[in-house]
C-alpha cells in the first residue's frame, strides 16, 4: 500500500475520490517526504500539493495549501489557520441498497431499466481483464468519443488510461454480444471509486441507469459492505440531481485549503 | 461521473493513439473475461 494511504488509514481519515494507489499511478501523483518524514503527494509537475500534508509524527496536518481534503477533517483539524475553499461533493452508496429497489425513491429507475430493457434486451455483466475485448472497446470508445462532439472532460488522459488499461473494468453487452455501456472503479479500503460510466444515450433509453445498477449488484456479490464514492457534481446542477435519484447514504462536502 | 480536476481537455484522436501506445500491459495478453455468474438477472418492474 502506498505510505500516504497507509497513513490515513492509521489515522481513521475518510480517503477522498482520488485516494487509490490506481488514481495516483494514472495521474501521475508522486509520493514525497522530506528530512522531517512529512508525507506530500505532488502532481506530476511537482508544483501543485493535491493532498492535505501528513506529519508522520503527530495526528495533525502541517500548514499548506492543497487541492482537495477529505470529508471528516474541518479547519480545527490544522495546525495553522486554514482557508477553506469548495471544491466538490462526494456522494456514497451503499450497493446492497441497489437489490431490490424497491419503493417510491427508486421508482425513476426502475422506469429506466424497464425502457432499457425493451430498448436493448437483457444486457449481461462481464468483467474484462487488461488488453481483453480490446477491439471492441475501441471501437465502443469511438462512437461514444462521436457522440459528445468535442465537449471537454476533466482529466481527458486519465480517463483514457483507465478505459483502455483500467484494472477494473465491467462490460455490459446485449445478446448479439455488443458492448453497451462500460464502467471503471479503483479502490481503497474503505471505497470502491466509481470513476466512469459510459454509454451512448442516444441508442436508447435507460441505459446509465441500468448500466450503474448492474454495477452496484456486482459490486453488492463480489465485495459485500464495501461502499462506493462516486465522486461530485462538478457544480453542474442536473449532475447533483442525477446522482441524489440514486439515493446515497451520505453527501459530504470536499474542501481545498490555503493558508 | 467523477472528481473536479484543474486539467480539462478534448479526447482527439491523436490522443487517443498516444494513450493506447502506452500500453503498461503490453506483455500480458494471457488472460480472458468472463461473464460474472454471481449476477442475478435484473428484475422486470411490471408495477410501474
Amino acid at each position: 500500500m502506498s505510505r500516504y494511504l497507509g497513513e490515513l488509514k492509521k489515522r481513521n481519515i475518510n480517503p477522498n475520490f482520488y485516494c487509490s494507489e490506481e488514481y495516483f499511478e494514472k495521474a501521475g501523483w508522486i509520493e514525497d517526504w522530506d528530512e522531517e518524514n512529512v508525507i506530500i503527494i505532488f502532481d506530476s509537475s511537482k508544483s501543485h500539493i493535491m493532498l492535505p500534508v501528513i506529519d508522520l509524527g503527530y495526528i495533525r496536518f502541517l500548514s499548506s495549501s492543497f487541492y482537495a481534503g477529505f470529508s471528516n477533517l474541518n479547519s480545527v483539524c490544522f495546525k495553522e489557520d486554514v482557508k477553506l475553499d469548495f471544491l466538490d461533493y462526494e456522494f456514497i452508496y451503499d450497493p446492497s441498497q441497489f437489490i431490490s429497489l424497491s419503493g417510491n425513491k427508486w421508482k425513476k429507475v426502475r422506469k429506466n431499466l424497464k425502457w432499457c430493457r425493451e430498448d436493448f434486451g437483457k444486457l449481461d455483466t462481464f468483467y474484462t481483464y487488461e488488453n481483453y475485448d480490446q477491439l471492441d472497446i475501441d471501437n465502443f470508445l469511438n462512437i461514444w468519443v462521436n457522440s459528445i462532439e468535442g465537449q471537454k472532460l476533466y482529466d481527458p488522459e486519465v480517463f483514457l488510461k483507465y478505459v483502455f488499461f483500467g484494472k477494473n473494468r465491467l462490460l455490459f453487452k446485449n445478446s448479439k454480444g455488443e458492448i453497451k455501456g462500460i464502467v471503471c472503479w479503483d479502490e481503497n479500503w474503505k471505497y470502491i471509486n466509481f470513476r466512469y460510466c459510459l454509454v451512448n444515450n442516444s441508442e436508447g433509453r435507460g441505459l446509465s441507469d441500468t448500466c450503474r445498477v448492474l454495477f452496484y449488484q456486482y459490486i453488492n456479490a463480489c465485495m459485500p459492505g464495501k461502499l462506493v464514492n462516486d465522486g461530485g457534481s462538478l457544480g453542474i446542477s442536473s449532475l447533483y440531481k442525477y446522482k441524489e435519484k440514486l439515493n446515497p447514504i451520505e453527501i459530504n462536502k470536499i474542501y481545498g485549503g490555503k493558508i | 461521473m467523477g472528481g473536479k480536476s484543474r486539467k480539462t481537455g478534448s479526447i482527439s484522436k491523436k490522443l487517443i493513439d498516444r494513450i493506447k501506445n502506452s500500453n503498461p500491459n503490453s506483455a500480458k495478453k494471457d488472460k480472458k473475461s468472463g461473464k460474472n455468474t454471481d449476477i442475478k438477472d435484473l428484475p422486470l418492474f411490471e408495477d410501474d
